[in-house]
């Protein structure tokens, strides 16, 4: 019976249809973006406060990571993101908005030290283990 | 009392040797697998990992439908990169054709869903081969494609950790080589070349290690000498047509790690417990990543009654050895190190991955041997009824695990995008898929490996393309897309225009000349009205792209002839094969581009080679039994304004080091207190190994003060075996005379209270 052709034919008939299911499940999964967004005011409003904190994201990783550029600023940027975070959490909004802020503080306000404009070039630690 | 299950058996059989039967079974294990990633589709993976990855997917579409251009720069990430060298990218596949219908986020589990069918598909083809029992390898089948480090992969955005699952087709593919046929080759190359393009940096050259040792085994099986060599021909043109396959992929990269130099140090290990753990423990518990579901083992110890286990039991062996790292004094995972190929692995615990591999197969040929006494005793076809129980037990335990390990994924709403001109961001490498909506480049670079990158990159530029000199005169940009600027420029006198983003060979102007002004993007431009037209043509994507086309058009040639006039030999096969690899040496050679050194910067951005010590540094003259000079030092008074320390040594490297020598400094104060600086990396990027030999080097490193005691303290520098008895190497004076301990004296500092 295992050998007829209608056997063979369901067997690819339900593997088309699995495709087909994982396809559809794929397509109509939803994640629900937060509804709220930020104003022009309330992001540079963001912006500001971000540009305020920045100088103390800076100074920690200087013992932490001492004379390695790329790990500092990247010790600084895990920081400005758990702000972000916190800040989008609070305001209801998604992180998007409050990095859309501070892209626009950078481009708007001149920045001087010991704020940074720039990243180091990128120079992975040799150490995982 | 037999009846029933040899019925049993008999059923699963022809729903394993029927392909239609066997696919809709691994169609629905793979759909249950990954129920929970698909109804995650669409949602953004915020691990910091996933950011980074897959923003080159999107990149790729984005490039693709919005602009019609092929994916060749991505300007988006670290100021901007060769997107085909990138090893990490993965759409250079035909995955991408899943991106580019239904968006980058919502193929990602799709992707999952056919790799998991690739993946059982390809073991059942590889494991009936292997152990002679379809039915065994079907039963096995899932518990190789459910390893849960794939599940884990998928959660931190490691999709192309996916690639392992191509690896029974690749051991197919020589398996069928072994029997002279020509799809063996084929299959061979495609799976290769499928993981490539799909980012594998570790699937390849573990996956090609294991087929090196497979072929050597292949060679030692056979009869004769001359069957030795007929097969080692087929197996050279088998290597020589996946490189041909491979070129699209392998030379961008190949371009890329040349002007990247990446180092990897430390000497993980790993106990044989924590692996076993590693192996089998459930991700249901306590975290532990489910590689093997453990019902296998039932299976697996049946196959110690057969010879065929022998070497895949070797293989599980070496994989396991290999999967401690440095744990044990005699290290297979060193060793493994010390090949230029594998120099920057790391995690050695990835090879459990073979383990679980080849315990699976151990698992079908161990269902083999049961299987070939049921028709004669009663209680073997019982245990084979147990067996196949087992399996399915295994595969439950192998869904849910995979299941568990999915639901881990922090998933955030999908971005909205922002339809703004591109400019550059400071960005933030966490983060990065944020900034790809906002059309905002991310300098913050969080790659795996240094890419080239211009110190002058800008997140705060009114304008992304500007002159050197302001004052001579005016920009305007006419059109942008990934691939091709189009400038108006006005200038009262030769200048340089710039252009926020990276330096690369590949780019090209219709007017003046291009080049690096400190890795960024200049054009060099002579007075006037100019329409400048910048494209990113690079000669590794479109000459690899060139060699892999005819690779496979050889591939074809081969396969047509073969079928109207019979097989060719094998050196025959090796010289067609060997075509499209001459073309490859041709056009390194006639198509030049200029060079892109790696630009050798010690970790706080000075300058590693020198021509001779600078005035601040103290002349320190001291040579070693190795071939290594130290020939100066600069040591700081007192710690700076900020608390801390910099010092630099500068070394001279005149011949072969062993890998294992490293750099021990010891801070030292008046009542013998002291203070570890121990490095095996010079200056961050080169063992003494791998040094460049006669150049004058210097190692900047720095400490915080803030750990150091008030005192006077001496600097004491010298050199020592990391590895084996950590022993120190001998020192001496340049008259000769031996230093004590091994420790020179480069100068002094005081930390006051």
């Amino acid at each position: 019976m295992i050998r007829s052709k209608w056997l063979r034919l369901t067997g690819w008939g339900v593997s088309g249809l699995c495709t087909a299911l994982a396809i559809g499940r794929a397509l109509s999964a939803q994640v629900p973006p937060p509804t709220r967004r930020l104003s022009e005011a309330e992001r540079a409003a963001v912006g500001r406060m971000c540009a305020a904190e920045e100088p103390r994201w800076r100074q920690s990783p200087v013992h932490r990571f001492p004379g390695d550029r790329w790990s500092q600023d990247d010790d600084f940027h895990a920081s400005e993101r758990g702000w972000a975070m916190e800040m989008a959490r609070r305001a209801g909004v998604s992180p998007g908005e409050i990095f859309r802020a501070i892209d626009e503080d950078l481009h708007t306000h001149p920045v001087k030290p010991p704020r940074k404009p720039t990243a180091s070039p990128s120079k992975p630690r040799p150490f995982y283990d | 009392m037999a009846v029933l299950p040899n019925r049993v058996l008999y059923s699963a059989r022809r729903i394993a040797t029927t392909a239609s039967l066997r696919l809709m079974v691994f169609c629905l294990i793979s759909l249950a697998a990954s129920w929970t990633a698909l109804g995650q589709a669409g949602g953004m993976n915020d691990f910091r990992d996933s950011h980074v990855t897959h923003s080159y997917e999107e990149m790729a579409v984005r490039t693709v439908l919005d602009y019609g251009e092929l994916p060749l720069w991505a300007p988006w990430t670290c100021g901007g990169l060769d997107a085909m060298g990138g090893p990490q990218t993965r759409f250079a596949s035909p995955t991408f054709l899943l991106s580019l219908a239904f968006g980058s986020r919502r193929a990602e589990p799709l992707v999952l869903f056919l790799f998991l069918v690739l993946g059982m598909e390809g073991f059942f083809r590889y494991a009936r081969l292997k152990a002679g029992t379809a039915l065994g390898a079907f039963a096995a089948a899932p518990f190789f494609a459910l390893n849960g480090f794939y599940a884990v992969s998928w959660g931190l955005g490691w999709l192309n950790f996916l690639g392992f699952e191509l690896v029974p087709w690749t051991l197919l593919g020589l398996r069928l080589v072994f029997r002279r046929r020509l799809a063996g080759i084929a299959l061979m190359a495609g799976a290769f070349a499928l993981m490539l393009g799909f980012g594998g940096t570790y699937p390849v050259p573990l996956t090609a290690l294991f087929v090196s040792l497979e072929a050597v085994g292949g060679l030692w099986a056979q009869r004769t000498w001359r069957h030795r060599a007929e097969l080692a021909g087929w197996l050279g043109a088998a290597a020589l047509f996946i490189l041909g396959a491979s070129a699209f992929r392998l030379w961008p990269v190949i371009d890329t790690l040349q002007s990247a130099l990446r180092v990897m140090a430390g000497q993980p290990g790993h106990p044989p417990a924590n692996v076993a753990t590693q192996l089998l423990a459930s991700a249901t518990q306590g975290g532990g990543v489910f590689y093997l579901a453990p019902p296998i083992l039932l299976l697996v110890a049946a196959s110690f009654f057969s010879r065929r286990a022998l070497v895949p039991w070797v293989a599980a062996f070496l994989s396991a050895w290999l999967a401690t790292g440095y744990y044990f004094r005699l290290s297979l995972f060193e060793g493994l190190r010390a090949l230029p190929l594998f120099s920057t692995l790391r995690y050695p615990e990835r090879f459990a991955v073979y383990v679980a591999f080849f315990l699976a197969v151990l698992g079908a040929i161990g269902f083999g041997v049961v299987w070939r006494r049921v028709r004669r005793s009663r209680l073997a076809a019982w245990g084979a009824v147990v067996m196949c129980g087992a399996a399915i037990v295994g595969t439950g335990m192998a869904v849910r695990s995979f299941e568990v390990a999915t639901q881990r994924v922090s998933i955030l709403s999908e971005p909205e995008r922002v339809d703004q001109p591109f400019a550059q961001a400071r960005g933030n490498r966490w983060s990065q898929g944020y900034f790809l909506a906002l059309n905002r480049g991310s300098i913050s670079c969080g790659e795996a490996y240094p890419v080239p990158m211009s110190a002058l990159l800008r997140g705060d530029l009114a304008q992304e393309e500007y002159l050197e000199d302001p004052s001579a005169g005016q920009v305007r940009r006419s059109s942008w897309s990934p691939n091709r600027l189009e400038l108006e420029v006005r200038a009262a006198s030769p200048v340089n225009l710039l252009v926020n983003q990276n330096w690369h060979p590949g780019w090209k102007s219709s007017v003046g000349e291009v080049v690096s002004h400190e890795g960024l993007l200049g054009v060099r431009l002579p007075p006037g009205e100019h329409q400048v037209s910048l494209r990113f043509l690079p000669r590794s994507t479109f000459g690899g792209a060139l060699v892999s086309v005819l690779a496979w058009g050889s591939l074809g040639f081969v396969g047509w002839w073969t079928r109207r006039r019979g097989k060719l030999s094998p050196w025959r096969l090796c010289a067609i094969a060997a075509g499209p690899l001459v073309v490859w040496g041709l056009l390194w050679v006639t198509w030049t581009e200029p060079p892109a050194p790696p630009v050798l910067t010690n970790p706080n951005g000075t300058p590693i080679l020198v021509e001779s010590l600078p005035p601040e540094a103290t002349p320190v003259r001291a040579s070693f039994s190795v071939p290594v000079e130290l020939h100066g030092a600069v040591v700081p008074a007192e710690p700076d304004a900020n608390g801390l320390l910099s010092f630099e040594l500068f070394w001279k490297v005149n011949g072969s080091v062993p890998r294992a020598v490293g750099v021990f400094v010891h801070l030292v104060d008046e009542h013998g207190r002291m203070v570890n600086q121990d490095h095996e990396v010079l200056a961050g990027t080169f063992f003494f190994k791998t040094a460049p030999r006669g150049r004058l080097l210097r190692d900047a490193f720095t400490i915080s003060a803030q750990g150091v005691p008030p005192g006077r303290w001496k600097v004491l520098v010298g050199l020592w075996n990391s590895r084996g008895d950590g022993s120190r190497i001998v020192a001496s004076t340049p008259e000769g005379e031996p230093i004590p301990d091994g420790r020179v004296l480069a100068g002094t500092f005081t930390v006051s209270p």
